[in-house]
């Protein structure tokens, strides 16, 4: 014979509709000599209800958050085509800042003699070095350059048939230890990813940690940055830095603050 | 069926925008999940997010050896966890805290204030909402997949990689300890009279 114990588990099955013909007739004998037990089906049956009443809407906002992140950023698949369809919008917007920037010489002086050349996609190697979306112009020394930046705006000149892996791979590994890392304090008033032009070209890492990303780029770059918006925002240089050839990869972390 | 498998074939490619049909199919799903295990509707949109982009990246590693839900909710009860497991590192905010939040989302005022019966039922539901995150996560989570997402002890099993039996005793168990929590918070009988009974009946 049943105790209620037991015949709980079973009265549980049976609102779900998973208790066995046999577990099914063991329970319909106890409840007819248990009125307690009676009421505990009750109790629950209405306790589901309850519970099911809880199903919420989800936000409208859900799926289109998703989506931002999905288009923007760049997944380890074969496919670039979609990828690309929201690059060409963000070059073309940098590309603009960053003439009006040069025309009003907000820009430190530096070479641009490496402009109009597309950017051909070499194989996976050398793409560690050249994270950068390369729409920007941006400043190197002479000996450095391994693969010139195009201004190009055209998407299409970045998916050419014969393109191996994305260069923007997104690793989102974490920073090897050795590798030089400047930390930016953000400022929520003008946020670094906005205002410092050399990120809106290069593509943010996740991090894992709550209200950092960060990006890979080359110590030149990085000191540019350091010169240009040190007064800016508030920054952590590494040690290293300054020694550091031209073409070492770093990283640059933004914080929340 | 047909139609998904394109679909994920299509996403696992690249093609966001059948992923973006994925994502509208099983939203609900996802979000239910996680606004269960969370208890409050801020933290279950950054993880449905969150479960939604982890799916996005890792679409290659689904094998089709199971249901596209089943991975999928899987996926997402793994952010779950994790996500109360560092909660639970980082500060020593009771549960309580977290479904009291629920419970004003759920008070906020009503553009149409309504009936009497309304607001009981308002208040009702905040009641199960709290008693519910006061559940277990291991309890809460069957609990949840059974009845409010619907699945069968197979599937719950298949999600939580545990037997069938377990799944079993786990709703049980979390039934009869909502049980308890709402008879102790509530001046409702033990027994609900047959009137109570029929008067409640609307869902």
């Amino acid at each position: 014979m049943m105790n209620c114990e037991e015949a709980l588990i079973l009265i549980s099955g049976h609102i779900d509709g998973q208790n066995t013909a046999e577990e099914e007739a063991s329970l319909r004998a106890h409840l007819e000599t248990c009125a307690s037990c009676c009421d505990m089906l009750r109790a629950y049956e209405e306790l589901d209800s309850g519970i099911a009443a809880l199903e919420a809407e989800p936000p409208r906002e859900l799926i289109p958050r998703v989506m931002e992140r999905i288009t923007e950023q760049p997944t380890e698949q074969k496919h670039k085509r979609r990828f690309f369809f929201g690059g060409g919008t963000a070059i073309a917007a940098v590309a603009a800042v960053l003439l009006l920037l040069i025309s009003t010489g907000k820009l430190p002086d530096f070479q641009k003699s490496k402009t109009a050349t597309a950017r051909t996609t070499q194989s996976d190697a050398a793409d560690e070095e050249s994270a950068p979306k390369a729409a920007a112009e941006i400043p190197m020394s002479d000996s450095a350059l391994d693969t010139p930046y195009s201004a190009e705006e055209n998407g299409a000149a970045n998916t050419p048939s014969d393109a191996a892996e994305s260069p923007m791979l997104m690793t989102a590994e974490a920073p090897q230890p050795d590798t030089l890392t400047l930390e930016v304090t953000d400022n929520p008033q003008a946020p670094a990813e906005t205002a410092i032009a050399a990120l809106s070209a290069l593509t943010a890492e996740p991090t894992g940690e709550d209200g950092v990303v960060q990006y890979r780029t080359d110590a030149a770059t990085l000191r540019i940055i350091i010169k240009t918006y040190g007064d800016a925002y508030s920054m952590t240089v590494p040690e290293g830095l300054d020694s550091a050839e031209d073409d070492t990869i770093c990283i640059i972390r933004i914080v929340e603050p | 069926m047909q139609e998904e498998l394109e679909l994920i074939h299509k996403a696992a490619e690249g093609d966001a925008y059948a992923f973006e049909e994925l994502m509208t199919a099983y939203q609900k799903q996802v979000y239910n999940l996680t606004l269960r295990m969370t208890g409050n509707p801020e933290d279950a949109m950054d993880l449905s997010q969150e479960a939604f982009l982890k799916a996005w990246r890792g679409l290659t590693s689904y094998r089709f050896d199971s249901a596209f839900s089943t991975w999928l909710y899987r996926l997402t009860s793994n952010v779950c966890i994790d996500f109360l497991r560092r909660q639970k590192k980082q500060k020593t905010v009771p549960l309580q805290y977290v479904n009291d939040e629920e419970e004003r989302e759920l008070e906020l005022p009503d553009p149409n204030p309504g009936t009497e019966e309304q607001v009981l039922q308002q208040m009702e539901r905040a009641r199960l909402a709290a008693a519910m995150g006061k559940l277990e996560p291991e309890y809460r989570e069957a609990l949840t997949l059974r009845v409010i997402q619907g699945l069968s002890y197979t599937e719950i099993a298949v999600i939580l990689n545990i037997k069938e039996g377990t799944v079993k005793s786990r709703i049980a168990r979390a039934r009869e300890k909502m049980r308890c929590m709402m008879q102790k918070n509530g001046n409702k009988p033990r027994r609900p009279s047959s009137k109570e009974a029929e008067g409640r009946s609307d869902a």
